[in-house]
């Protein structure tokens, strides 16, 4: 039994090692995962961390085509700094599945024992928050009923809602 | 509005060609967004209930020399602005292309709807 626990306890060490290239500091990151909860941040590309947390970003079953339409083109991620600083990233623009070279978006330590996130234009300072949030559901034909589109609507909070046609584009 | 045109020659089979169309910066702006606000996401929907998120920041940005586009017109043979002989696999009237996303997985065909989200100032995420 002692010798079991001890194999165990070996392999969750090692699991934690190897799951972990970069080392943690004082963040959470919680969200849209598999394994919803709050986790710690390592200090490493942000994509790397949020692939290696909870078990990856949410992707429900039945899986859409994981390399090409997949769930987690629905969510965004904000990363949050202790001064109130912020930086919003689409998981899309994240995601190496869909752009190759990425952001580069990367957690380094700082001058101050922090951790900075810099990266494709977007910086924060000691980093201490994380979300992964789900915008919208993603349903390729999901729709019954689905016309070809002949206009379409821009809206948000703030402005007019406005109609395109063709001869408007 | 002003005509850009992408080669999408590194992507998938469906979408590789010559594609032309305003910028979506140029429909946002068009809209009275204000697409200077990095705290704001953007998504895009289709008819057929598909959509994806795009952050504000590669809206307003280029991919080396591209804006994302709202493809009104393509020079591949792929269907698109089909009025009244559309088929199943066009694209509607206007498709979103992406430079950054060489899967095209997040292209979204039949676009019917841009809405743009803003975080709140004090917003200490998403939730």
């Amino acid at each position: 039994m002692k010798k079991n626990r001890g194999l165990i306890m070996a392999i969750a060490a090692l699991v934690m090692l190897l799951s972990s290239s970069g080392p943690v500091f004082a963040c959470t990151v919680e969200g849209d995962f598999n394994t919803p909860g709050a986790y710690s941040c390592t200090a490493e590309d942000l994509w790397t961390m949020l692939e290696g947390t909870g078990g990856g970003i949410s992707q429900p079953s039945p899986p859409m085509n994981p390399s090409n339409h997949n769930w987690r083109e629905g969510d965004y991620v904000l990363v949050t700094g202790k001064d109130g600083s912020r930086a919003l990233y689409s998981v899309g623009e994240l995601d190496t599945n869909f752009a190759p070279v990425g952001t580069g978006a990367t957690l380094t330590l700082n001058k101050k024992g922090g951790y900075d996130l810099a990266g494709e234009g977007r910086a924060v300072k000691d980093v201490f928050n994380i979300d992964v949030v789900k915008a919208v559901p993603i349903g390729k034909g999901v729709e019954t009923v689905h016309p070809f589109s002949t206009l379409l609507v821009v809206s948000g909070e703030g402005i007019t809602p406005q109609t395109y046609n063709l001869a408007d584009l | 509005m002003t005509q850009e045109t992408f080669n999408a020659s590194s992507s998938t089979t469906n979408t590789n060609g010559i594609w032309t169309g305003p910028t979506l910066l140029s429909v946002l702006e068009a809209s009275g967004v204000d697409t200077r606000d990095m705290n704001s996401y953007v998504v895009i929907s289709a008819t057929d209930g598909y959509a994806t998120v795009l952050s504000m920041y590669e809206v307003a940005h280029k991919t080396g020399s591209q804006f994302d586009l709202l493809a009104i017109s393509s020079a591949s043979g792929t269907s698109i602005n089909c009025g009244t002989t559309c088929a199943a696999g066009d694209n509607g009237f206007a498709r979103l292309t992406l430079p950054n996303d060489t899967a095209a997985g997040r292209w979204v065909s039949n676009v019917d709807e841009i809405v743009v989200y803003t975080l709140w100032p004090n917003e200490a995420n998403g939730h």
